[in-house]
């Protein structure tokens, strides 16, 4: 007689995996797979087509064209491939992101937030109290309090 | 009703399902991503609190997250126009996870939700960080009214607050805003003494004990500027934490005789006294405050939140010496608890339900709010990986088992019922032992837990049994309070300074050596049936073996790993350390019954040092 399977109950089967692992990737997974491969080989082709009609070039289309089909196969048939391929495109996406940010956001500091600074020393405003304290018998601020219940539905 | 509370993005992210007003289910992501202190959107924790309420996939009724997310990020902006061109490090490494997620929290929860197949609900709500922290302070506490105190590093802008609670009504009176915060100030000393800040405070608070208060004249001299209601303003030419990616600066280091500890080296009568000032002051700043709260709502309870409410050692000492009758502190005091409280504050101030207190009695269930195994699925896991475990059906035989396994002076690790929600380990998953055991301290140290040699151990004691050990008239059920080993029971040492610190933790204190701190203090947990009746059946199966109804009572993890959650977890760090035996419910496993573990595991290098 076969031996009884346990059967996890609701909360077990999401937080203790120890019946699946090992085993088949789970049915939502494969099929994320399968839409990132296809979706790469649209992209890929659509890329390959506006090089070859619109710019007349050959070559190029031919390697894209490759590499799409390589990459839509392994997401169909070898997911361990295609999950290095993934990793290394992450890898690609992070350190244009990283770069980007630089690019972005650099210039902005030593705009906007160096100009705010200077104008706020201007003003006399002394947002985060860094100057030396006077002679404040408290530093507890007074708080409003909530009247309108919306307030619990904004973000600020 | 169903409400899901989220705090997620800083650390300690977690979840937390009220049903109608009760407390079904919160667990922090850490315990099911092995991360810790996983900062993530708690994609996990949330699966579980819905899955544990059963709540169907158009059953959910409200998000509540735990924080104003805008304010924060025109904090962090207004931060960096106050110091530049200062500053640009950590605006290069806080700017793009704003950008890319915590701007987008509605957008994280659908996600979330859709992971859990369950649909966004109509209503989603963002209380502020203290005000969260204020409702996981008062709501759960056995208080019709109190002051409300809540004090951590800082949340939209506010660092410190004092809050009064009445019924259902809930009302945040004044605040301390950053960067002037006390939490800031214990995390800028934890990282000076070489520990790691968000994690290494616990330690700093440990090693307080063994120095002098040498530093505090200084500290209140040149660091910050104190008023008699405990406000106060910190002196930022000595921080780096507003402009740099560290918490102190040369200036500070100057003041202190030289640079910041370096982590994992030895620790000097320096870093030791440092410990022991800041302790201190840190203790008359919430005495201070507490005073305060208690001039402004005249309130003879007092209810506490936020990470500073985890310094035991501060709790213990305004209980003794506040002016309060009795102190009730949110087991989950830290970022954790902000999902219970945004949850509760949409429950009660929102929707405007009432709130129903049994004097005595928190509704916070022991803090036991996490997920729970079953006995046959348990041993359906051992016996697929062929491990070998004896079941154990009688409560009683079980618990006189374990009791006697320890009497031996033999570790074991403990992994019954629901998992607790927040930082200790209440006995679902603790590692136990005899609290009369000299070697004991050490050995669970150095050889269980691989941490640092100095760090005490907790006891758990039954309850009615409390007072014969400690210096403590009332319950202390979530390991919040410091108190005093009974006098009777404590040996004299006579010269304690002249002693290396190595030898000061192997002295015999008192004839329960092994939680007894070198200050002869100890952090108590005190048991009853009602909150957790196997843990009380084994600490009196204990009493029944040896006449003392007290056991050592340690988080069940190794250093830098998360506690564990599910028996797996809870099998794997039984085999890597030494520990002698394994309770996974009924099951009663011993080392030498195991097959043979696999030793190449590089499981030291798995998780990160804290």
């Amino acid at each position: 007689m076969a031996e009884e399977i346990y059967r996890q109950n609701r909360v077990s089967d999401v937080v203790w995996h120890w019946q699946k692992e090992g085993g088949a990737p789970t049915p939502s997974t494969r099929k994320a797979e399968i839409i990132k491969g296809l979706v790469g080989i649209v992209i890929g082709y659509s890329i390959a087509a506006f090089l070859y009609f619109k710019k007349g070039h050959t070559g190029m289309p031919v390697f894209i064209v490759s590499v799409s089909t390589i990459i839509t196969c392994c997401a169909f048939f070898i997911p361990p491939a295609f999950h290095r391929i993934e990793a290394g495109f992450n890898r690609l996406a992070h350190g244009v992101g990283v770069a980007l940010a630089y690019i972005l956001l650099v210039p902005l500091f030593y705009t906007f937030f160096v100009c705010s600074h200077a104008c706020m020393a201007v003003m006399g405003i002394d947002k985060l109290k860094l100057k030396k304290p006077a002679n404040e018998e408290t530093f507890w601020e007074e708080r409003d309090p909530i009247t309108d219940k919306s307030y619990y539905r904004k973000q600020f | 009703m169903n409400i899901l509370g989220i705090s997620a993005f800083y650390h300690d992210s977690a979840a937390c399902l009220v049903q109608d007003g009760k407390i079904v289910a919160a667990a922090q992501e850490e315990r099911f991503t092995r991360i810790k202190h996983d900062e993530n959107f708690p994609v996990n924790a949330v699966r579980y609190c819905l899955a544990e309420g059963g709540v169907d996939p158009d059953g959910l009724d409200a998000v509540a997250f735990y924080d104003k997310p805008i304010n924060k990020f025109v904090r962090i902006l207004e931060t960096y126009m106050s110091i530049a061109p200062r500053g640009l490090k950590p605006y290069m490494l806080a700017l793009p996870i704003w950008m890319k997620k915590k701007l987008w929290i509605p957008l994280q929860i659908d996600k979330s939700l859709e992971l859990a197949g369950l649909k966004m609900p109509d209503h989603l709500y963002f209380p502020e960080h203290h005000e969260s922290h204020a409702a996981s302070a008062f709501y759960p506490s056995p208080f019709e009214s109190a002051a409300i105190l809540t004090v951590d590093g800082v949340g939209e802008w506010a660092a410190s607050t004092i809050g009064h609670g009445r019924g259902r009504e809930m009302e945040i009176l004044k605040d301390l805003k950053f960067p002037h915060s006390l939490g800031l100030l214990y995390s800028a000393f934890t990282y000076f003494t070489g520990f790691r800040v968000n994690s290494g405070e616990y330690k700093l608070m440990g090693l307080a004990p063994y120095g002098e208060e040498k530093y505090k004249d200084l500290i209140l001299d040149k660091l910050l500027t104190i008023r008699d209601d405990g406000s106060f303003r910190l002196n930022m030419e000595y921080f780096a934490y507003l402009d740099d990616v560290k918490m102190t600066n040369d200036k500070f280091a100057e003041l202190f005789g030289g640079p910041a500890r370096q982590a994992e080296s030895e620790i000097s009568a320096r870093e030791r006294d440092i410990a022991k000032s800041i302790q201190v002051v840190t203790e008359e700043i919430v005495l201070k405050m507490a005073n305060h709260a208690h001039d402004l709502t005249g309130e003879k309870n007092l209810c506490m939140a936020g990470g500073v409410a985890l310094n035991c050692v501060a709790n213990g000492r305004l209980l003794r010496e506040g002016p309060f009758d009795d102190i009730w502190i949110q087991p989950a005091a830290g970022d954790a608890g902000g999902a219970l409280g945004a949850a509760l504050t949409v429950w009660h101030l929102v929707e405007e339900k009432p709130r129903i207190v049994v004097p005595g009695k928190d509704s916070m269930q022991g803090s036991y709010l996490g997920p729970d195994f079953e006995d046959d699925e348990i041993e359906a896991y051992l016996k697929q990986n062929g491990y070998v475990g004896k079941r154990v059906e009688d409560e009683d035989a079980w618990a006189k088992e374990i009791a006697q396994i320890m009497a031996d002076e033999k570790v074991v690790g403990l992994c019954q019922g629901r998992m607790e929600f927040g930082p200790r380990a209440l006995g679902g998953r603790s590692i136990i032992g005899d609290a009369r055991s000299s070697k004991m301290q050490t050995v669970m140290n150095l050889k269980i837990k691989y941490r640092e040699s100095f760090r005490p151990f907790a006891p758990s004691c039954l309850e009615e049994r409390a007072s014969d050990f400690f210096e403590l008239d009332c319950p202390s059920p979530y390991m919040l309070l410091v108190a005093p080993v009974k006098r009777a029971r404590c040996k004299g040492i006579d010269d304690t300074d002249s002693v290396p610190m190595r030898e000061q933790i192997n002295q015999l204190r008192s004839d329960v050596p092994a939680i007894t701190h070198v200050d002869y203090s100890a952090r108590v947990q005190t048991v009853t049936e009602e909150s957790n009746r196997r843990y009380y059946k084994i600490i009196r199966a204990f009493e029944a073996e040896t006449g003392y109804g007290i056991i050592i009572n340690t988080s069940f993890n190794v250093r830098g790993e998360p506690i564990v959650c599910t028996p797996e977890d809870g099998y794997r760090c039984f085999m890597r350390t030494e520990m002698d035996v394994l309770v996974l419910g009924s099951f009663i496993l011993r080392k030498e019954d195991q097959p043979a573990w696999d030793q190449a595991d590089d499981w030291q290098q798995e998780f990160k040092l804290d």
